[in-house]
């Protein structure tokens, strides 16, 4: 039997030890924890009646759904772009490539407020490609599509990033083996390359479901919160609060995050488990 | 393995039209969603030149809100790179009751909305909050709708980036290292700062630079937490936000593109820093 | 005396990995400490250097107690497998670090590092990086590295493990230079033997966290004192056969004893030994006046393998009566003997062999070592179910002349001793050996830590169908051992008639030889069962379950034990409970699953609802050791 990897091999004081762990959770707990705390309470704080009736409202229920919607769409179109997107980068190699890697993390850092202008600038009433869309009918801006376009704009990078450095340490070894056993290209692709990249998949779509939901300044730009139209979840919150309804505000904040919070520790969980740690 | 061996190694030699449909659907989608729309806002924020552009970028108001932006990010950026690593640290190193659930806890940033964030902080810390009422007459300290709102909101957003930036370098070190500098003489100090920190800046410094550049940009939480006092507490996003609705293009363009340019260079920093460290430590 | 070990003992989550090893290396010694991988040699040598802390025993360097120091404090130099080579410095840098953390001055470091640098042969590279160097400049630089602070002793884990054939030998004599001409004390830790011959002064070696032995290579090469030893370094062939009377005996042919060390209780009766002859001891002639030897008998080329100055050959036996091979091992479903030789050049060109040549083995010269037959360990607390475990076992131990030891268990120590008594009365008298244990413990731990002090290769044990399932699942935890279970309610005397239940998987090709071992002595017959489900998986099954059940009773030929076979198909469970039935059996052998993750073994599956619907017979639980080899 060998020594365990992570046996301490310096003895590190114990006081130093308490010390730093100390520090870092109360960090943590100043930090993160308490906030979470107080949005729970500031949700129940005029008790649990007025919290159901604020939710019960179908502003919120239309604002919901639209969110869930756009996010569903989001990670459908992101499954299969995304994850020919990653392969493209890791598997072929051509001009202006890293110029194009670089850009994928760049709707990481733009704010989503440039963003939702961007979109209105290119489809907006006076954009870019208003003489075509108004010759086609159809309204990007100030509608649903604009809300689509936002979200998969902002989530852009979390499917192509979480896949890529699987694939790049998945390598082409074992797909080459596979053409050595026979395989062809869609054989190896199913059968080899995509179970290899499932975990990295789950978690793509994982981050960009929660991101979509949370989703606010590209989508009020873009949609303008047009009540009843394209407010979602986040632009009912942000109305609630500018309207002075805590109850509402806080109560749909905290399903909100709870629901992106679920979605995002299932996936942690499914994935810790099915790895067998 | 390293970006040049999977060059070496490559995929197929000769790209059949599959490969090539793949390719051009990724290079489309990019195109459509993120080249055109970056295409349009430079040419709308040039429309009146540079000097235009250096005219409406320096109005005080948006001036102010640029300068705020960058030194609440800074501040926030130099607080988080020591208590990511510290948390990273920890995390990797020590057993202790409660590891496990820091560590989801880490991840908690990414799952909440900022929106959210913004209203977590504000119950928590606004004149009518538990803490923030305290605080406030206590030590006359003002958190919401004052800068120090906005730095504790963008610890919050950015907390897991240095710390997961951190964590696999941590755990892929070679203790062997360590022991090794122990036996020759260096104490728990020496060994650190000789041994484990020089690994980590690389990481460390990208970790950073991704929370810089997402907080300059930073509007859910901000919007909701700075309150948006021009010339005090209003940040470039929610300038643009208020120009958008205004209608002052010009404005808004000017300050979008700065922002832009700002994220352009962190990412593309970020991405060659990476690379370089890729190419330095072929075991990475 | 640099270097003193007095009782080391480190564990690692209750099981002890380094197993009270005491040691004296003397000043300017070079050690070598070889064992296989996971056998302790690593954890010793880190315990020496402080990067692993020390459970119990103490450490002496030159006379001074280092056990609790800090590693910092004990100025040893610590060379790793992987190099360990601080990569972000230069090689300069990292040759310095031992002086920069001592604060030396710049002008002594630069000094002192071209001159390590010079040492091991890297002079001038001082400005490279390690990922600009090869595997084994890295290890020169590491070696510089470990040397810098004049350590008074030079510790090296493996430090070739990780490098191709030629640099290992290359590095190997400049270690060997460098450290003649430091009089450094040095242990090196390799599971090579080769690099352990060559560079050796002296040699320990460990196996499951023990030092077995200690001495100059040609002494543990040519007079090992234990089976493993013999084994583990270079190729034995290792026999048993029995000692009368100052000679030695495989089957029919006779060796005068060269060995005075034997310890032999009764030198007049005939007593089992392990006969130990190299490779190069064998002699291959024509004919057997050729041979100026002892002769084996005739024999078939098996194998011609060409190894540069010499040959080796396989030679392959008949069975020789009452001799049983344990290296190299038989072949499941062999019955031959197999005998490995070595020729040089003039003896290969005189004789050149084919495989397949007919030829007459010889043996010019044996060492015998003391066989250490069976141990069994029998537990008892004094309950009636203990009591008819402890007359079975006594009965077998006597026919299988197998060490026994006693442990009371779950009680005060004069409760205990008073069973005890009364056990041993049970027991009888003519025992090989034996031993008595007390122990406070419950049983599974009472096992546990005895088979800790002196493992045993099969703990017997009462059982009863009410909990006996849980408790055997508590001994199988304890250890390696295998288990018999003895029911309670009534003595069934030993064995006569076995059946053994085996898949025809790797680990029940163990289960087949553990039994052979244990019935031989018995007098016991075996009937091998093979039970497929009524529709079988794959088409083959039948067949390969056939060729598997004729090997083993060819294997148990070999071991003396008659055997028959039996191949049926239907619900498992009914199938063996009818059989036994059926067959007249009175012993049940069933293969222990295989361990769960955290090494624990889970008897809830088929063969503890075996267990259970046991009426009255003796169960046979084996190890497998298909998965620790």
């Amino acid at each position: 039997m060998r020594a365990p990897a992570n046996a301490a091999p310096v003895r590190t004081g114990t006081w130093q030890r308490r010390l730093l762990i100390g520090l870092v959770l109360t960090y943590v707990t100043l930090l993160v924890v308490t906030p979470l705390a107080a949005l729970v309470y500031g949700a129940f704080a005029e008790g649990l009646p007025a919290l159901g009736q604020a939710l019960s409202q179908p502003v919120v229920w239309a604002a919901f759904g639209r969110t869930l919607i756009v996010a569903v769409i989001v990670v459908g179109v992101h499954s299969v772009f995304g994850t020919a997107l990653a392969w493209v980068m890791v598997r072929h190699r051509f001009r202006g490539q890293r110029w194009l890697n670089g850009l994928i993390d760049l709707p990481f850092a733009v704010s989503a407020v440039v963003v939702g202008y961007m979109l209105l600038l290119v489809f907006g009433r006076n954009g870019l490609l208003a003489p075509v869309l108004s010759a086609l009918q159809w309204r990007v801006a100030f509608a649903f599509p604009g809300l689509v376009l936002a979200t998969l704009f902002v989530t852009l990078p979390f499917m192509a990033r979480e896949l890529m450095p699987v694939l790049e340490a998945f390598g082409p070894e074992q797909e080459q083996a596979a053409a050595t056993l026979g395989a062809t290209g869609w054989q190896t692709f199913w059968l080899v390359t995509l179970p290899a990249l499932r975990w990295g998949f789950v978690y793509g779509v994982t981050l960009t479901f929660a991101r979509a939901l949370g989703e606010f300044g590209a989508v009020l730009v873009v949609g303008g919160g047009i009540e009843g139209r394209t407010d979602t979840a986040t632009v009912y919150i942000y109305r609630a609060l500018e309207e002075r309804q805590y109850v509402s505000a806080y109560g749909t904040a905290l399903a909100l995050g709870l629901l992106s919070l679920a979605v995002v520790y299932a996936s942690t969980f499914i994935r810790r488990r099915y790895r067998g740690a | 393995m390293t970006a040049s061996q999977a060059r070496l190694r490559g995929a197929a030699p000769e790209p059949g039209w599959g490969t090539w449909a793949v390719r051009g659907a990724a290079l489309t989608y990019l195109t459509v969603l993120l080249i055109l729309p970056l295409f349009v806002i430079a040419q709308d924020g040039l429309r009146a030149g540079l000097a235009g552009l250096w005219r409406a970028v320096t109005l005080p108001v948006a001036w102010q809100a640029l300068r705020l932006t960058l030194w609440t990010a800074a501040l926030m950026a130099i607080l988080n790179a020591g208590m990511g690593t510290l948390t990273a640290f920890v995390l990797v190193r020590y057993e202790f009751p409660g590891r496990d659930w820091l560590n989801l806890l880490i991840d908690l940033p990414l799952a909440v909305p900022t929106l959210v964030t913004g209203v977590m902080l504000v119950i928590l810390y606004g004149p009518q909050g538990a803490l923030g009422g305290w605080l406030e007459s206590t030590f006359g300290w003002r958190v919401i709708f004052a800068p120090p709102g906005i730095v504790l909101a963008l610890l919050f957003i950015t907390f897991p980036f240095v710390v997961r930036a951190l964590q696999p370098v941590l755990e892929a070190l070679d203790r062997a290292q360590e022991e090794a500098a122990v036996t020759l003489g260096a104490n728990a100090w020496t060994t650190f700062w000789r041994v484990v920190f020089p690994p980590l800046l690389l990481p460390l410094t990208t970790g950073t630079l991704l929370s810089f550049a997402r907080a300059i940009g930073e509007f859910g939480s901000i919007v909701i937490v700075a309150g948006n006092i021009p010339l005090f507490s209003q940040t470039a996003a929610v300038y643009v936000f208020g120009e958008v609705e205004s209608e002052n293009r010009l404005g808004a363009s000017a300050v979008s593109l700065v922002m832009l340019a700002l994220a352009f260079v962190l990412v593309m920093l970020v991405d060659w820093l990476q690379r370089r460290r890729r190419s330095v430590s072929p075991q990475a | 005396m640099s270097i003193q070990l007095e009782q080391l003992t480190k564990r690692y989550e209750g099981h002890p990995v380094v197993n009270q090893v005491s040691l004296e290396i003397a000043d300017g010694e070079f050690f070598v400490l070889i064992g296989p991988s996971g056998s302790g040699k690593s954890t010793v040598l880190r315990m020496i250097a402080g990067l692993t802390s020390v459970d119990a025993g103490r450490i002496w360097l030159h006379g001074r107690d280092v056990s609790q120091a800090a590693p910092q404090a004990r100025g040893v130099g610590f060379v790793f497998q992987h190099y360990a080579l601080f990569q972000h410095m230069s090689v300069a840098d990292n040759v310095e670090f031992a002086l920069r953390v001592r604060k030396a001055a710049p002008v002594e470091r630069r000094r002192r590092r071209d001159e390590l640098l010079d040492l091991v042969g890297l002079a001038g590279l001082g400005q490279r990086m390690p990922n600009q160097l090869s595997g084994g400049q890295q290890q020169r630089v590491a070696l510089a590295r470990a040397l810098a602070h004049r350590p008074s002793v030079l510790l090296l884990d493996e430090p070739f493990g990780a490098l191709d054939a030629k640099i290992r030998v290359d590095l190997r004599r400049a270690l060997r230079r460098i450290q003649t001409e430091l009089g450094i004390t040095t242990i090196f830790v390799t599971h090579d033997q080769e690099e352990a011959f060559e560079l050796a002064d002296r040699i320990g070696v460990m196996n499951f966290g023990r030092l077995l032995e200690v001495g100059p290579p040609s002494e543990l090469y040519q007079r090992p004192q234990t089976e493993f030893v013999a084994t583990f370094l270079g190729t034995a062939n290792l026999l048993v056969g029995q000692c009368v009377a100052g000679s030695v005996r495989l089957g029919p042919v006779h060796f005068p004893l060269n060995t005075e060390a034997l310890p032999l209780d009764t030198p007049n009766t005939p007593q089992r030994v392990q006969v130990l002859f190299r490779p190069e001891d064998v002699a291959v002639a024509a004919a057997p006046e050729a041979l100026n030897c002892p002769q084996l008998g005739p024999g078939v080329v098996e194998q011609c393998v060409f190894a540069g100055s010499s040959e080796r050959l396989t030679l392959r036996l008949p069975p020789l009566p009452t001799v049983r091979p344990i290296a190299p091992p038989v072949a499941f479903g062999d019955n031959s003997l197999l005998v490995e030789a070595a020729r040089l050049q003039d003896q290969t060109r005189r004789l050149p062999l084919q495989p397949g040549d007919r030829v007459w083995v010889g043996v010019r010269r044996i060492h015998a070592l003391a066989h250490p037959g069976l141990s069994f360990l029998i537990p008892t607390d004094g309950s009636p179910a203990a009591l008819a475990a402890l007359e079975v076992g006594g009965q077998i131990a006597r026919l299988a002349h197998a060490r026994v030891t006693l442990l009371g268990y779950g009680a005060a120590p004069t409760v205990l001793e008073r069973h005890l008594q009364t056990a041993k009365e049970r027991l009888g008298s003519g025992l090989a050996a034996l031993e008595l244990r007390v122990s406070a413990e419950p049983l599974g731990d009472a096992i546990a830590a005895e088979v800790e002090r002196q493992p045993a290769d099969l703990v017997i044990q009462g059982f009863h169908p009410a909990g006996g399932v849980a408790l055997a699942e508590q001994t199988l935890r304890g250890g390696e051992h295998h288990v018999l279970l003895v029911p309670a309610e009534k003595n069934p005397g030993t064995p006569t008639r076995a059946l053994v239940c085996v898949t025809g998987s790797e680990p029940a090709k163990n289960d087949v030889l553990f039994t052979g071992r244990l019935v031989r002595h018995l007098g016991a017959e075996a009937t091998l069962l093979c039970v497929l489900p009524a529709a079988p998986v794959e088409a083959d099954a039948h067949e390969r379950a056939e060729r598997f059940l004729a090997g083993g009773v060819r294997t148990l030929a070999v071991l003396g034990v008659p055997a028959a076979t039996k191949l049926q198909t239907g619900p498992v469970r009914d199938v063996i409970a009818h059989e036994m039935q059926a067959g007249h059996h009175d012993l049940l052998v069933l293969g222990a699953p295989l361990p769960e993750r955290d090494g624990t073994i889970s008897l809830r599956g088929l063969v503890g609802q075996m267990l259970t619907g046991l009426s009255g017979h003796q169960a046979l639980i084996v190890r497998s050791e298909f998965l620790a080899a």
